[in-house]
């Protein structure tokens, strides 16, 4: 392969691995213009010759920085100053690239995979790093080859040599960062976030149950938290976010949170004891998540815990990955004392409609009272859905007489109404219910895992109460997600173990960490069905006949190859071989006769190798390869 | 090989004694010579083809004849014919000039097809058939036939399929000045030719010729590119017929020859193209609305059009 043709793809590879880090800040006509780029470059390697003038790339250079300029806010430093970079390295891609040309889009690949470092720090920020450190090493080589020869060709074992300083230097500077890696401080807090709130901004989770004002709630992928624990009954797994009491304007919200004690509790033993570590990420919010239902939890800031409510509220705002480790009691119901009746007797104004309902599931007691409301929700009369909600200034009535189909805030909201107006103390609990278990031992769980449930207070205890039909099975088994879905999942999983061996870093884990992995790939050994070998086999097959294939296609043109690289030299002096012609008699047309002799001699050698009764040997071709390009090089040189 | 070239050596050096400025037919009717094919001269007369058989016949101790034809020659006046010998009541077979090793065959187009046809077929067989017996014609044989292209007035052109039993046809031109002019003032050489002693056996000739046939070295890639080439020709929209395989093979033997002749025990591309316009030429057909004159060049870019094989 041509050296220069080898340093743009190098180059192309350079900046695609910087940009894929910072894919998911760019903007939509970035992307675009990018992908084009790129697309012109790879059609430039072989198929179209498409530059374009320097003077216009400059001229668009100045006009994208003057709009960053333009456009620039602090809030949103980060990622304008990303989509400037990949602009610029766009229009660089697109010129007639020269040395210089190829070490600014590699000086600007390096800064752009900084400047991702600084949005989000992630285990694959390690890959992006190691791959680009690699790539960029090799950039560096082959610039200076070309510098000495900017026309040469470059053979395998040639490239393959080049190819071992970087595997070298490359593995050298692993110690290196190992060391650099134990003494600094390790953080998974990116340094500079603060220039980056908007995207915590988004979640499923909401400080409030409001009804009637959106149609269609969209799927959150993002992760929530991921909760480290043993695998326990899905039934029991309701996360406990906040506590709503009040219900006004169709709204529920959390109003009488201060008038609860707030205080630790002590530490009681109960059976069904789970013990869990909680990654959370970054909320804007106070709210910490607990499995239902709570006993207590170790976190190392302030915190204060609602007795009562079972509320867990951060003193600041959480704005960086926290963890805590919590206890739960799986249970359906917890005792506390009695409510305050004003608080959880509340209504709204109600409609008579609904009131004639609530008359029709009066039961004996309180507890048949709940019960009667629970089927009658989960009847098959009531729908749930995602969209079409209902949207109206009276939504609850809507939900309950009309359309009867809803989400879980309109069942919850529901329920509780219900249970309110049958002189039943009941509040709302908004939190994440189900999770994706990962063998390795947590829960995944998703934005778009958020659930409102009902509680009752019955007797002397909370009674959990979850009305809403939805089948929650989606919500716990990961071969039910989507493929998008599965492949966040697993990058949530890298990021767990970079939590953990780098952001928690624990020697002990990391052995656990290593006695799991030996453990899945015994396991994995093992479990390939008949089917999955034939697969492989097959695959290896095919493998091994396309290499020796392409092998074997290699060796015949080896002559060839000395045959294209001895027309260039002819063309150097200015003589053309048409393909039927002698390298021999084409030789003897070089005006020059010291050349034309030498190639005369070099076409006599090649003749006797290739047309003579011995078989040719690579080596010997090398050889005239060699000598040919000595003359070359000569001929350059006067 | 060793031993066969230094024999071309004292050969070469006899030709240098007694040929002036005649190397390139020189070297094509050796070439032909050792190919065991015939050559065919389109050339005027007097520049000296005589001469070169001639010098050719005595340097190797060969027999030399010579025909000229006309008209009314006919095909015994070169077969040789019986006659009733009274002594011994029986006929007696006296050979014609076709029972030389070396034959030069004079205006061949000026003879009758019949006659024609009777010297291309003994050519072709190395055998004559008269009145029943079969007679050997001696080895080697090698015809040179003349043809001259500015007389064309009462003439019969030998027909393209009869073209095909000559190696090559060739074209020599006059001789340079400064070799004209050694013969100018030289005279003719022929004299010390009649005179000069052979510088090889008949029979070293042989094994040389034995040699060339069996023990030169061609490659599969000349054998396909040669294949290709004549591809070429049948497929090429110019031409109404391509090279036939007898062709195909006359080019190889003479490729080997060329060989044997640069000192090399294998075939070289060179030695193929070098010598195509020659063997190539004559033994193709053009469509009618292509003019005779085209028809090197047509061939000459066909050829550099069919790639080597590498």
């Amino acid at each position: 392969m041509n050296i220069n043709k080898l340093v743009t793809l190098n180059t192309l590879l350079i900046s695609v691995v910087a940009i894929i880090a910072v894919a998911g800040y760019l903007n939509i006509f970035v992307t675009i213009f990018f992908t084009a780029a790129i697309g012109i470059n790879i059609g430039n390697l072989k198929y179209i010759e498409l530059y374009f003038p320097r003077f216009l790339i400059n001229l668009s250079g100045i006009v994208v920085i003057a709009a960053t300029v333009l456009n620039f806010e602090i809030s949103q430093m980060n990622t304008t100053l990303i989509n400037t970079l990949v602009m610029l390295i766009s229009l660089k891609l697109l010129e007639q690239k020269k040395y210089r040309d190829f070490m600014q889009i590699t000086l600007m690949a390096v800064f752009i995979l900084a400047a991702s470092s600084l949005l989000n720090l992630s285990m694959i920020f390690v890959i992006y790093i190691l791959s680009e450190v690699f790539l960029i090493i090799l950039q560096l080589i082959l610039l200076n080859v070309m510098a000495n020869n900017s026309t040469g060709r470059i053979n395998k074992r040639y490239f393959y040599k080049l190819l071992k300083p970087s595997l070298i230097i490359l593995f050298c500077s692993i110690p290196a960062a190992v060391l650099l890696f134990l003494i600094l401080p390790r953080t998974d807090y990116p340094m500079l976030d603060f220039l980056n709130n908007q995207q915590t901004a988004e979640t499923g989770f909401s400080d409030s149950v409001r009804l009637g004002s959106i149609k269609t709630i969209q799927d959150n992928d993002k992760t929530a938290f991921i909760a480290e624990m043993k695998k326990i009954d899905s039934n029991y797994l309701y996360w406990r976010g906040a506590v709503f009491d009040t219900f006004q304007n169709n709204q529920w919200n959390s109003r009488h949170r201060e008038k609860d004690e707030s205080q630790m509790s002590s530490s009681n033993s109960y059976k069904n004891n789970t013990n869990y570590t909680i990654y959370l990420n970054p909320t804007n919010r106070k709210i910490m998540y607990t499995l239902n239902i709570p006993e207590k939890i170790n976190y190392k800031k302030q915190f204060n815990h609602y007795k009562n409510r079972k509320e867990y509220i951060s003193e600041k705002t959480i704005k960086s990955k926290t963890s805590y480790e919590g206890l739960s009691r799986l249970n359906k119901s917890f005792q506390t004392e009695p409510p305050d009746k004003d608080i959880y007797l509340q209504l709204p104004e109600i409609g008579k409609e609904i009131k004639i309902i609530s008359e029709k599931l009066r039961g004996n007691t309180l507890s048949e009272a709940a019960e009667n409301i629970l089927h009658y929700l989960t009847s098959n009369e009531f729908e749930y859905t995602q969209k079409n909600l209902p949207v109206s200034e009276a939504p609850l009535k809507e939900f309950l007489t009309n359309l009867k189909k809803g989400n879980c805030e309109y069942f919850a909201s529901a329920m509780g109404i219900l249970l309110r107006l049958n002189g039943i103390p009941a509040r709302l609990v908004g939190g994440y219910r189900g999770g994706y278990y990962d063998n390795s031992g947590y829960y995944t769980v998703l934005q778009s895992n958020a659930h409102v449930w009902v509680e009752a207070y019955i007797g002397k205890s909370w009674h959990t109460f979850d009305p809403t039909p939805a089948d929650f099975e989606a919500y716990t088994d990961k071969s039910r997600l989507k493929f998008m879905k599965r492949y966040k999942l697993f990058f949530d999983k890298m990021s767990y173990y970079w939590n953990i061996f780098v952001i928690n870093y624990d020697f002990s884990k990391q052995l656990k960490g290593l006695n799991k992995a030996k453990k899945i790939f015994g396991d994995w050994n093992l479990n390939i069905s008949f089917l999955q070998k034939t697969i492989i086999f097959v695959f290896i097959s095919i493998a091994f006949f396309t290499y020796i294939y392409t092998f074997r296609k290699k060796k015949k043109t080896v002559n060839q190859k000395f045959i294209d690289y001895f027309d260039k030299t002819l063309a150097e002096w200015s003589v053309t071989r048409s393909p039927g012609e002698g390298l021999l008699a084409s030789a003897e047309k070089i005006k020059n006769k010291q050349i034309s002799e030498k190639m005369q001699t070099i076409a006599k050698t090649y003749y006797n190798k290739a047309y003579g009764p011995t078989n040719i040997s690579k080596q010997e071709i090398r050889l005239l390869l060699k000598e040919l390009h000595n003359i070359r090089k000569k001929f350059n040189n006067t | 090989m060793d031993k066969h070239l230094i024999k071309l050596k004292e050969l070469y050096k006899y030709f240098n004694k007694y040929l002036h400025g005649k190397e390139k037919a020189l070297k094509l009717s050796l070439l032909t010579l050792f190919s065991r094919g015939h050559l065919l001269v389109e050339d005027v007369p007097g520049l000296g083809k005589t001469t070169l058989a001639l010098a050719i016949a005595k340097s190797m101790g060969l027999s030399f004849g010579r025909i000229q034809c006309t008209n009314d020659l006919l095909p015994t006046d070169i077969t040789g014919l019986s006659i009733f010998n009274k002594k011994d009541n029986s006929f007696e077979f006296l050979k014609g000039p076709i029972f030389n090793n070396i034959v030069l065959v004079d205006e061949i187009n000026r003879a009758t097809p019949k006659t024609q046809s009777a010297l291309l077929e003994s050519m072709g067989e190395k055998q004559v058939t008269i009145e029943g017996v079969t007679y050997k014609l001696p080895q080697p044989f090698f015809v040179i036939a003349t043809q001259n292209p500015a007389e064309q007035h009462g003439t019969f052109p030998l027909p393209e399929s009869q073209l095909d039993r000559f190696l090559m046809k060739i074209n020599l031109g006059y001789p340079e000045k400064k070799h004209e002019l050694e013969i100018l003032k030289g005279g003719s050489s022929r004299g010390s030719i009649s005179r000069s002693q052979p510088v090889l056996s008949k029979q070293e000739l042989l094994d040389l010729i034995s040699f060339i046939k069996n023990d030169i070295f061609v490659d599969d890639k000349i054998y396909n590119f040669i294949l290709d080439f004549a591809n070429a020709t049948r497929q090429n929209e110019n031409f109404l017929i391509g090279l036939s395989t007898r062709a195909m093979l006359s080019i190889i033997t003479a490729g080997k020859a060329s060989a044997f002749m640069s000192g090399r025990d294998y075939v070289i591309p060179e030695d193929i193209l070098d010598y195509m316009k020659y063997t190539v030429t004559h033994r193709v057909v053009l469509k009618n609305n292509i003019h005779e004159n085209e028809k090197a060049e047509i061939v000459k870019s066909l050829l550099e059009s069919v790639p080597l094989h590498a």
